[in-house]
């Protein structure tokens, strides 16, 4: 059985269906530039935190790439590095070995991150839920237009959300629906107002999906000191082998 | 790739990578010139980030070229740009630079001494430790060494370390800032062609003090001879066009005095040294050869020139 051709009134065009399109363009703009406000700058890592992990950086460079040293400058520098990756000297900050370890969610420096995401994830959920309850509200169980080519049945309920017909062609689309497309349509639109592609990726990305979590350090973390210990146990067993060693004879027949 | 695209690759590689810093000035000046006429022609077309980093180089190679009025109206975009008051590492490290080329050294010293996170700022204030005087760099070495304990990876620092142990003549000790760099990149060849050249000032200093003609004090110098020839061996094995390196491994060869006591020792039955010496005729031939093929004609004349000299 073929259902008959709704009539739709053309004022429904002019007054829900741009509205709603102009309306999320205009209010994904302004929670970019908001969120970019929000954003913290960039923070400068302590030195002695730096120093620490340049420290080991250094130590792993010389496990790497002893072969550029003679014996005697290898067994020098072995020497001090582990005598320095024994001491504390430069851990970034010395820990209490008989202090509890304590709960990552109240460790300040752990807050900071936390307190991040949870403004990304306000600045997501919020005007989403505003412009959905805005356009449940107004625009409940509105069919505001029909596609211009034919669809199969599997995009009913795509299209359809939120209008209970059954029998309806499929073609025709609800006022919720036309929301849902837009959330995940408007990416193009973004990148030509913003002058930026990327940026626009970004702003889409959000809203589509809750961002990972970041590591906050905490109980993740492997401590300085191991790292330091096991760097130095690597070292101590370490083998030499010189890249002088038979160089001369290397180069000659290079050349040969 | 379109010929704009190309230039722009190789200014954004030039500013990143600072090479310019060891250019020549007419190097400097054809550099400006061109990226002048780039950033008129093309700087609509460029996107933020490359205009603002050519900018930045624009700067640097106008203070470099003596174009103080130009690099003060590059500073100020960058400023206007990035904000006066931002707390941008690199845009302080570039207005103390431009301070300090002014004349306003107090002020370019205040700017960059606040705080002691501010890693890339506290590399741009240990030169101010360096003296016109380069015989007086105690203070510059102790520094450099304070920055390098905070620092440990810095290569840019070992190096300048390095330099500075080199020219007050403690060998050993640039050989250990050099070998520092190589731990950590162990194919650049210039800084072997480095190591070798200090063992040899370092040899060429003890031979000058050498008062006695003892076998053991000889085996120590040859050691210092053989250090000073690998690593200039390993230079051109990492790179075989190397003429500098080839020249010292050729100079190593010609030692005549040197050489002459060596052999002695030699006859004496010493393994080691006659191995040495077997290699050196070797060697000599092989970097004459490869000096020759790689420099031109009256190039190469000068070279030798100078050697004998």
């Amino acid at each position: 059985m073929s259902t008959p051709d709704l009539l739709l009134d053309p004022q429904l065009k002019y007054w829900v269906l741009l509205p709603i399109s102009f309306v999320m363009v205009l209010v994904g703009l302004l929670r970019s530039n908001i969120t970019y406000l929000l954003q913290p700058g960039p923070k400068l890592e302590e030195y002695k935190a730096i120093r620490e992990k340049q420290f080991l950086r250094r130590a792993a460079c010389f496990r790497q790439n002893n072969g550029v040293l003679t014996t005697e400058e290898f067994e020098n520098r072995r020497q001090y590095l582990i005598e320095k990756l024994n001491s504390t000297e430069f851990y970034a900050k010395v820990e209490d070995p008989n202090a509890e370890s304590t709960n990552p969610l109240s460790d300040p420096s752990t807050n900071d991150a936390l307190m991040n995401m949870a403004k990304g994830n306000m600045m997501n959920y919020i005007p989403q839920t505003l412009i959905m309850a805005w356009v449940n509200y107004f625009f409940a169980g509105f069919v505001i237009m029909k596609l211009p080519f034919p669809l199969t049945d599997g995009f009913k309920q795509m299209l359809q959300t939120g209008i209970e017909t059954p029998n309806l062609n499929v073609r025709y689309v609800s006022s919720i629906s036309w929301y849902f497309v837009n959330l995940f349509g408007l990416r193009p639109i973004y990148s030509l107002l913003m002058g930026d592609a990327n940026a626009a990726a970004e702003l889409v990305n959000q809203q589509q999906q809750q961002q990972p979590l970041p590591n906050i350090g905490g109980p993740g973390g492997p401590k300085a000191s191991k790292l330091f210990q096991a760097e130095a146990e690597n070292i101590q067993i370490l083998t030499h082998k010189s890249i002088f060693d038979g160089i001369v004879d290397r180069v000659l027949d290079q050349h040969a | 790739m379109s010929d704009t695209s190309i230039a722009l690759n190789n200014f954004l590689l030039l500013g990143s990578s600072g090479a310019f810093a060891n250019f020549e000035p007419e190097q400097l000046l054809s550099n400006h010139d061109k990226l002048e006429q780039f950033l008129l022609s093309n700087g609509d077309s460029l996107s933020t980030l490359e205009l603002y980093s050519l900018y930045e180089l624009q700067f640097y190679l106008a203070l470099l070229t003596k174009h103080d009025i130009e690099a003060k109206a590059m500073l100020d975009r960058l400023v206007d740009q990035f904000g006066a008051n931002a707390k941008s590492q690199r845009l302080k490290l570039l207005q103390s630079i431009y301070l300090e080329a002014i004349g306003k050294r107090d002020e370019a010293l205040a700017l960059v001494n606040k705080s002691p996170n501010e890693l890339k700022l506290a590399r741009r204030l240990v030169t101010f430790g360096r003296k016109a005087d380069s015989n007086d760099n105690e203070d510059y070495i102790s520094t450099l060494t304070y920055y390098l304990d905070l620092q440990p990876t810095d290569l840019v620092t070992w190096s300048e370390l390095g330099h500075e142990y080199s020219k007050i003549g403690h060998y050993d000790k640039a050989i250990y800032c050099f070998k520092e760099i190589l731990l950590q990149d162990a194919l650049i060849y210039p800084i072997f062609y480095k190591v070798g050249l200090n063992y040899y000032y370092n040899f060429l200093q003890e031979e000058k003090n050498l008062k006695t003609e003892r076998k053991d004090k000889l085996l120590e110098l040859l050691n210092i001879l053989i250090n000073s020839r690998n690593n200039y061996l390993r230079a051109v094995e990492i790179f075989d066009d190397y003429t500098k390196a080839w020249v010292g491994i050729y100079i190593i060869t010609q030692l005549g005095s040197f050489n002459d006591k060596l052999k002695k020792l030699g006859d004496g039955g010493i393994k080691e040294v006659k191995e040495y010496l077997e290699y050196n005729e070797k060697l000599s031939k092989l970097s004459d050869k490869r000096i020759q093929e790689l420099a031109q004609p009256e190039e190469y004349a000068k070279i030798l020139n100078d050697i004998k000299k």
